[in-house]
Formats: structure tokens, sequence, C-alpha cells
């Protein structure tokens, strides 16, 4: 199964660099990060953590979706429905009840933004509308949402910490390929909030500055929002269409080393890695571009380095992270790479990090400061998070 | 000093739910991470919370803690340093 | 491929964990069904057990028991689900947030909120490095869980799968389900008190429902999964009608019976839009056992492998009619709020 992968129909993106795929690729380009002050999130560190937020409100993104997104003010749903709304526009989705259509989401805290405003009115004693809390399951986003896209199969949502809507994509590409379904939305979302936010700042692993992905001076992550969809559809149907690329491999598997740190030699990743490398029937040395987890936390990006070294051995591709732009979008994360990677597949161009000075002692990786051409056939993306999941995809043209 | 060790060990088996240590094994200078008590990096970020909480004393990251943690002794020491 | 229950562990508001087949009802004190909770130090070691809820405990000890009741000892991949998480540690930590307006906040409670905690801590606790997915989709958690570890049976990934849906209720979820009117008040005593007409309101409940499946069968095998059907949509008769029909047809042919139909509903609308049309088929109903919940459709799958494992009903369906023996065949229909719908069929393992 899977030699020739599955076909991508349509890519959609909402990110803190850009509210469309052309937006995103030309901050790549030009190198312009999204990461600075939080003007939408209302937190007691406005000033003091950097994120990278997306620069729509939600009145904005609400009055574009149109008339049935009146009904919801989950900023989850509401950067979902935007980048879904990009990818299937791409696609020529048309709702056709004769085709076995699927929705594959994913988030990590659903729409923990309202049940937090929720309960802050309720203390400080307002009586705010019990609708706020209704889409907070992290459900809630893709049962909407499939019923705007008539969606008839298989719909779920995996919450698998910041692996997440890598593990959605790998999950979509297996049931068109096995004929469950004619065609699939895959991706993930997640809006920053609170509860994130303090979460990680409680870890001690936000960087105060604009994160340093990868460097030896790292000092955490930035935390960041947005969505990104794929479409994935059959031989059949994407026949005569146009094709942004191909899911060729995945590898989902776990660290099983500890609830939030990675093993030192980076099990977990090792071997996403190579069961991906191993679904693709690629060799290492045929990745032309990997794009990295690099959270910019001291411990992923050493750990992740030291499995990228030792399954690429001497022979190290191109790589870099591109969390420096965007900051880290949890369960966003895995979608908006995977759009980031085909997009280095349809430019040819392999993207650049930022911030990245001096390379990691331990293992020396230099990671690609300035974008550059190069012939890209396979892009191996990664994405691992808390609890050991750890989950890789490869994209090709 | 004993007096402040011995609350911070009752301070740190609640907090820590450590129902299945001894007390009276945990000495002052035994280690607390690794083949001590075997406290893990969790442990030290709930150490810190704890330190602030109940103490009033502020340990500035997990890095800064690694010393200070090292024992029921160092704790105290800092402890008795910073609300001094 | 075929695809076993060799291994079932079942945490709910009734005595199932030592076994399914309860004598007696136990029936909830309040309008909430709260899990009977296992004795955690036979599952779970002290030291693993500090920082856990008790919704994590109870999944945890659920796992453990479906593993070593499935003899196995290990498991090529580990899929779980659940509606809502882990609620107590997400309230918690969002409270502690807001009371200290984002002040010192103790990290646990955060590390331990995440969907795919209990599937990192069961790869933790069985240094598994294999397969790992958490599916969180309404009434439809544990289902869709269920058909990826189908797929992953298919596609010839795996030779085993602990697969669980769990899901617990706390006094903030069953706070906000108040206000947002999905709760009875009342204090469930009988089947016919918990399963009303016109209105999804329910008793909520909670649990965790492990499952250890297998490529092959072995002697601690309960039953056989056929297939799984979900759809979503408002009460609609003939669209049932039809849904079970084509379901049945496919998977067990015109001129097979069906033994036993389970059927999870707090409606009576579901109750005779499924048992009609089975005619002489053993209708029985188990969600008044359980209470509502996102994944109770588990606990479902799980009596029925039970009572097809030990080719009986529980004493308390004794006064049910004519229950065929024997039972080759059981069908597992569960709704979640009039909107979730799943079929799921279960078959005798061969002696």
């Amino acid at each position: 199964m899977a030699l020739n992968g599955v076909a991508i129909t349509g890519i959609g993106i909402v990110s803190s660099i850009g509210n469309n795929n052309k937006q995103c690729w030309d901050s790549l380009v030009s190198g312009a990060t999204g990461i600075g002050p939080m003007s939408i999130l209302q937190s007691r560190y406005q000033s003091e953590l950097p994120v990278g937020e997306v620069q729509l409100s939600n009145q904005q993104l609400q009055e574009d979706l149109g008339d049935s997104f009146k009904k919801t003010n989950s900023r989850t749903t509401l950067l979902a429905a935007w980048a879904m709304q990009e990818a299937t526009n791409l696609a020529q989705w048309e709702n056709d009840p004769n085709i076995v259509s699927g929705l594959i989401s994913a988030t990590t805290v659903g729409g923990m933004d309202r049940t937090e405003n929720y309960l802050k009115d309720i203390k400080s004693g307002g009586q705010p509308s019990i609708r706020e809390v209704a889409m907070h399951d992290c459900g809630a986003h893709t049962a909407f949402l499939g019923k705007e896209y008539g969606i008839n199969g298989f719909t779920s949502t995996i919450s698998t910490a910041c692996s997440s809507s890598a593990n959605a994509i790998m999950l979509g590409a297996q049931l068109v390929l096995t004929g469950k379904l004619d065609r699939v939305i895959v991706g993930g979302v997640d809006a920053l909030s609170l509860f994130t936010l303090n979460g990680f700042n409680a870890l001690f692993i936000l960087d105060a500055t604009p994160c340093r992905p990868l460097d030896a001076s790292r000092k955490g992550l930035n935390l960041g929002e947005g969505a990104a969809y794929l479409v994935l559809e059959s031989a059949a149907l994407a026949e005569g269409k146009k094709k942004y690329g191909k899911v060729v491999g995945w590898g989902n598997a776990n660290d099983a080393f500890h609830q939030t740190a990675n093993s030192p030699e980076g099990k977990g990743a090792y071997l996403a890695m190579q069961k991906a490398l191993k679904q693709a029937q690629l060799l290492p040395e045929q990745i032309d571009y990997i794009n990295m987890h690099g959270t910019g936390t001291e411990n992923n990006d050493l750990t992740e380095s030291r499995a990228v070294k030792a399954l690429f051995e001497d022979v190290l591709p191109p790589l870099s992270s591109t969390k420096g732009f965007t900051g880290h979008t949890l369960g966003a994360a895995g979608a908006i790479e995977a759009v980031f990677s085909i997009m280095a597949l349809q430019n040819q161009q392999v993207l650049p990090g930022l911030r990245f000075k001096t390379p990691i002692e331990a293992t020396g990786l230099n990671p690609v400061k300035k974008m550059r051409a190069g012939n890209i056939k396979n892009v191996l993306s990664n994405s691992f998070g808390f609890g050991g999941n750890s989950s890789s995809l490869v994209f090709k043209s | 000093m004993e007096e402040l060790i011995e609350k911070i060990k009752i301070d740190i088996i609640e907090q820590l739910n450590l129902e299945d240590v001894n007390k009276e094994e945990v000495g002052p200078d035994d280690l607390l991470f690794g083949e001590g008590l075997g406290l893990d990096s969790i442990d030290a970020l709930e150490l810190i919370v704890l330190l602030e909480k109940k103490y009033g004393v502020k340990v500035a990251s997990p890095e800064e803690g690694k010393e200070i943690f090292k024992s029921l002794r160092t704790l105290a020491q800092y402890v008795q340093e910073k609300a001094g | 491929m075929d695809t076993y229950i060799n291994g079932l562990g079942l945490v709910s508001a009734q005595d199932t964990l030592a076994s399914p087949l309860i004598k007696a009802v136990s029936w909830p004190q309040g309008p909430i069904y709260k899990a009977i909770e296992p004795a955690y130090p036979q599952y779970i070691p002290a030291r693993q057990a500090r920082r856990m809820s008790r919704f994590l405990k109870m999944s945890i000890s659920a796992a453990q028991h479906a593993l070593s009741d499935s003899k196995l000892p290990t498991v090529d991949a580990i899929i779980t689900s659940t509606g809502l998480g882990c609620l107590q540690d997400s309230g918690k930590f969002l409270s502690e947030i807001l009371e200290s307006s984002e002040g010192t906040v103790s990290p646990t409670a955060f590390i331990q909120s995440t969907h795919n905690t209990i599937g990192g801590q069961l790869a933790l606790i069985l240094k598994n490095n294999g397969y790992n997915m958490t599916y969180s989709q309404k009434g439809h958690s544990f289902e869709t869980g269920l058909q990826d570890a189908l797929l992953k049976f298919e596609l010839g990934e795996v030779n085993s799968v602990l697969l669980g849906g769990a899901d617990e209720i706390t006094e903030l979820s069953y706070d906000l389900g108040s206000k947002l009117g999905l709760w009875k008040n009342s204090i469930p005593s009988s089947i016919e008190g918990f399963m009303t007409e016109g209105s999804n309101k329910t008793n909520p409940g909670e649990g965790a429902s492990f499952f250890v499946l297998s490529a092959h069968q072995e002697l601690e095998s309960y039953a056989k999964i056929k297939d799984v059907l979900l759809w979503n949509g408002a009460f609609d008769k003939p669209l049932m009608h039809s849904k079970l029909a084509a379901f049945l047809e496919t998977n067990l042919g015109t001129d097979q019976p069906l033994d036993l139909c389970l059927i999870g509903t707090v409606q009576k609308e579901h109750w005779h839009a499924i048992s009609e049309p089975l005619g002489s088929t053993n209708c029985i109903p188990y969600k008044h056992l359980t209470g509502e919940y996102h994944t109770a459709g588990a606990f479902g799958v799980g009596l029925g492998a039970s009572i097809l494992k030990k080719q009986s009903l529980p004493d308390i369906y004794q006064n049910n009619p004519a229950s065929a023996e024997p039972i080759n065949s059981c069908l597992v229909y569960n709704n979640y709020f009039n909107d979730y719908h799943s079929l799921t069929l279960l078959e005798a393992v061969e002696v």
C-alpha cells in the first residue's frame, strides 16, 4: 500500500505570519517573524511574554466567514473554519452526498478560551451566557464544521498534545488509501489561551524574548496560535485536479520516558522518523529537507537533534524549525508545518529558521538561515508532544 | 534550623503526595533528587511553587533550584537566608 | 482480518471490574452516577499514583485490569478516547490561574490535564514505544478510536491493541451541564424512571472501559468484533431502520438471526426504533447502569462481550423473556444526546 501516497488537492492556513497561503509564504521568503507582543489575548503577561498571535479579531473572522459563523464565538472554531475555507476552495470542494467525505481535526484545548472568559466573568460577579462553554470540548469545532462541509463519513478529533494534527494527517491518508473515504479534510487548530500560556509558563519553558530554535543559547518556546488544513483525495477524485504534493510517509511512536521531557537520545522521535521513512520507502539520503519540531526548549531541541543525527548519520539534509516565525501552535503545529513543507516542495526552496547563531555543542546541527533554492522531492516534518507522543510525516512533490 | 527542616519536610511530603515515604527515613542531608528521595523535574517545579507560596521565597528557575534543592538542609538554609 | 476482545476492564457505577455480569443494580444515591473506584494500590504503585487524579487512576486501573485479564505482557498500540478529558485537573488548573490572577501556579495539574494523559501514562508505565493515539469526538470518541484500531488490524500493522474510553464527572462539569439544561434532577431507581419519552435530559455518569484487542483467538477471548457503524443526527426513525437493516445485512447475512441487542439510550424513541424491527431478538438496556457520558458506548461493548463469553445474561436481566441460547451474535446500539449513534456487532468465538 501507499507506494504513490495520497494526493493533496488543497491547503489552507492562518498563522501569526499570515492569514492565507500567500501571506505565509511571503513572510517565509522575507524572514518576517510573527512573534510579538500579544494584543488579542488579555493576560497579565501581555508585556512580558511574546506570542505568535493571528492578526484577526474574532469579530473580523466571524464577519468574513459569513452567517453560519455568527452562532459561535469560539476562536478555535473560527480559526479552523478560516483555514479550512482556503483549503477546500483550492480543492474545489462541493458538498456531495455521493462522495464519502471525512473530517479529522486536531486540537489540544478546544474552546478553552471561551470557558476561561466564562469563569472569569462569573468570578467578577457577571452573568455570562452559558453558550460560552458550549464549544469547550475538543470535538465541538469538528462537529460544527462537519455540518458546514456536508461530511458523511469518518469524523473525529485527535488530541495527542503537540503532535495532534500530524496524527490527523496520518490517519486521513490511511483512510483514503484503504478506500474507506473518497476524500478527507485533515489538520488542526489551537487558539491562544490563558490556560496554555500559564501552563507553559509554570513549566519555565517560555522564552521572554523571541525564541531561538536549535540555537545553543535557546531559552524556551513562544506560544503561537493558528490553524491549517489539507484536503486529501483518492486517485480517482484527484484526477485532473491541481495537486500540491502527496502524503507518502507517516510514523507514530511513543517516547515512553517521562510525562513532559524527552528521553536523552530522543527514542520516540527516532522511531517516528524511522517508521515514516519506511512507510514512504525512502532512504534517509533521499530526504531533501527536514522541518524540525524545534520548539526552542533546551530538552526538545537537544534530543530531537540527537535522534536526527542517529538516523541520518553523516548525510544530514538541510533542516530548520519554522517555530521562530509562528511560535509553537500546539495542536495546529503539525498541520501548519505540513503546509510549510508542501510550500517548500511547491517552490523548490529550503525554508530557513530565524535567530539561529550558534550550533548546540553536543550535536552541531547547522539549520538553514536563509531561504535557498534546492532540488526538493521529499520533505520530512516532525511533531512531538507531552505524554511522549511523537509523529513524523513525509511529503513528496 | 532543625525545626525549619522538619517543617519543610512535612510540607514537601504533603505537597508532592509522597504517601509512600516514611518521614523518619528522610535525613536532613539526604539527596532529594536522583538516588535519594527520587524526586524528578516536575517535583523541582512544584518545590519552586511551594517555596513561594508557603515561605514567600522566590527561586528564579529550575536551574537555580538545582543547588538549593539538594537536601532539606540546603533548602532550609536558602529559606532562612532569604527570609531573614 | 478478525479482531478479538481478549481482555476487559470496566470501571463504572456498578461493581463491574471483577465481572460485568452483575447480580443486582446499584442505583445511585443522587442524580449522578458516580463510578465505584477500584482498590488502586492493586493496580498502581503509590509512587506512580501520587500525581494522578481520580480519573487517571480509574483509567489506569481499568487498563491494567484488561491487560492482566488478557494475559498479554504487552501490546503493539495504545488507543484511548475521552469526550471531555481530564476535567478535574483542567478545572483545578484553570481555577488556580483565575484565583491568583495568573500568579504562581502549580504545574502538575496542567501537565496532567491534556487529553492524551491516559495514553501517555500507559505508554510510560508499560514502557511501550508503539503507536499511541487519543480521540475526542463527543459521543463518538470511543467508537472512532475503535475504528482506528480495526484499521490498524486490517492493515496488518498490529497484533494487539490496548483500547479504552473514559470520562469523569466533576462538580464544575455537573454545574455547567445543569446550566446547559442537560441533566435530570430525579434520582433514578428503575429503568422506567431512567428512560423517558420526548426528552434527552439524563442522569450523568462516568467510567473507564478498557479492552485488549488481538488478531488472535485465545482461551481468554470474549468475542469477535465484526463491524462498527456511526452516524449523526436527531431522531429519525426511517433513517435508523435503514441503517440497522443495511448494517445487519452486510455483517450477519439475511439468514442469520441476531440473538441479542444491547440498547444504550435515555430516550424511549430510540429503544422502540431499534427493538421493533428486530422482532424476536432479545433486547436489553444498559445505560441505566452507567448514566450518560461521552464514552458510555464502550461500557455497552464490554457488557456485550462478557455476555457472549459467559453465554448468559447477568441476573439483573433474568426477568427478561426468551433469552435465546446459545448467544452467537450481539449488537450494541449506543446513542449520545440524540445526535451520536453507533452500532457495533459482536460475535461469539468458536470454542
